[in-house]
Parts: structure tokens; sequence; C-alpha cells
């Protein structure tokens, strides 16, 4: 691979792959999401708060 | 031919376009095949391990397709979404207090109390890369993405006004400030 003069195009020389794993684990999240979505979307406009659980790097009593 | 292989045809924002009215999951998977790895190693950036940064890939692409309608077409597809990568990435770090009282030695302050100076793009391509990988990773998360936003994934300034809902000069002057950041910290690691 050829080197850039810009450093910050060099700052990751050995990208990493994503385990192919984690395609299902979003892809079912998104299906749940879609349905939550389209649930609450019927009865409230707050589908956010209902989809707080589904997150792993977020304190359900954070999310808005 | 099949839907799926015309997915694989269409530009970034054509993709988002029909994701945005349809909400099919087929598709944003084509979306996500797209860019799962570009975003994993955006969060390595940010991440203490490999883990954290699988969790925090997984939580973007969740809340990017609960939030997918707010992309407007103002810039191309990928620095829009590389911006809610660093947004994301940023909030999760400041979030972490436990991690912001272990890097005690991050906050690094510019010039410690000098004036900024207007540092030119030249010298900051002068900087060794793997050095200013640990001097990116001594400031603040917000200057360090406006940075990458910028060199890394080629933001133009309007970019950076329509993606941050800033104007020109404010955009200028946190450049500037986060350039000088990073230049103090660079200089000043051991």
């Amino acid at each position: 691979m050829q080197k850039n003069s810009n450093p910050f195009k060099n700052l990751n020389t050995k990208p990493k792959q994503l385990p192919v794993e984690i395609r299902k684990k979003v892809m079912d999240d998104v299906a749940i999401a879609s349905l939550f979505m389209d649930l609450t979307f019927l009865v409230t406009d707050s589908y956010p708060s209902a989809l707080k659980g589904l997150f792993k790097t977020i304190d359900s009593n954070e999310f808005n | 031919m099949s839907l799926p292989l015309l997915h694989k045809r269409i530009t970034d924002e054509k993709l988002v376009k029909k994701l945005i009215s349809s909400r099919e999951p087929e598709l944003f998977g084509e979306l996500y095949d797209r860019y799962a790895d570009k975003v994993f190693n955006k969060c390595c950036g940010f991440a203490i391990d490999l883990q954290e940064a699988e969790d925090l890939t997984q939580d973007i692409f969740l809340l990017l397709y609960i939030k997918i309608g707010s992309f407007q077409g103002r810039s191309k597809f990928s620095t829009w979404l590389y911006s809610f990568v660093y947004n994301f990435c940023v909030n999760h770090v400041n979030r972490n207090k436990y991690r912001k009282m272990k890097d005690s030695s991050r906050n690094f302050e510019e010039g410690d109390g000098n004036p900024l100076q207007e540092i030119p793009d030249s010298s900051l391509f002068e900087l060794k890369s793997q050095k200013l990988k640990k001097a990116l990773d001594q400031i603040e998360p917000e200057d360090k993405s406006i940075l990458l936003l910028k060199y890394q994934d080629d933001a133009t300034i309007k970019d950076l006004m329509a993606l941050l809902q800033i104007g020109e000069s404010a955009v200028k002057m946190r450049l500037k400030r986060a350039k000088n950041k990073v230049v103090n910290a660079y200089h000043n690691l051991k």
C-alpha cells in the first residue's frame, strides 16, 4: 500500500475486520426496532424510549 | 436482474433515500455491508478494547437505522455517517466517567496558556502518523473527531458547517484550536 503524505490517512495501517457474527446481531436488533417503530407509531411518537433496552453502550436512563 | 444485485449497484445516497422511504431491512443490510468495517475501525480509535469497539459498532448501526431519516443529503452520505459515528463515540467517551478518571492525562489544553498559533496544513502533514495517533489520544474526543473528519475523511468546511450546525468562522476556530492541541500534545509526547 502506498503511503499518503497526509499522516491522518496512515493512522490505521492494519485495518481490522468486524467479526461476521455481528451482522446477524445488528440485523436482529434492526428487525426488533422496526417492529417497535411500527407498533409504537400507532400509539405514541416516543419510540426511542421503547427501544432503549436494545443498546449495549447506553444506560437505559440516559437514552433520549 | 434480482433486487439485491440492483441494490449493490446504486450509490449510497440513492440507497439511503430508498431505505428512508421503505425501511426495508434488506436495504439496511446492504448499507451495513458497505460500511461495517469502516465504522468498526473508527470505533477502535475511541474504544478501550476490541470488545468495546464491537459493542459501539453494533449500537451505532442500530441507532443509524432509527435515525437514518435525519440524513438530508447536505453532504456525502459517508461524511454524514462518519460524523454520526464520531458523535456517538465522543458521547460514549464523555459518558464513561470511570475512563475519564483513569485517563486523567487527557484534557490537553492548547499552548498551556499561549495564544493560538495558525498551524498550516503543510506543518500538520509533516507529523509522523504513529506519534500523531498517540497525540490524538491525548486531546479531547471532540477535537479528535473534527480533525479526523477534516483530514482523514476529507470533509470540507462547508460539510463541517452542515454537520456541526455552526458558522464558517466557528468551524475554522474549532479546527484551529484542535490543531493547536494536537500539535502541542505531539511535541510533548515522550
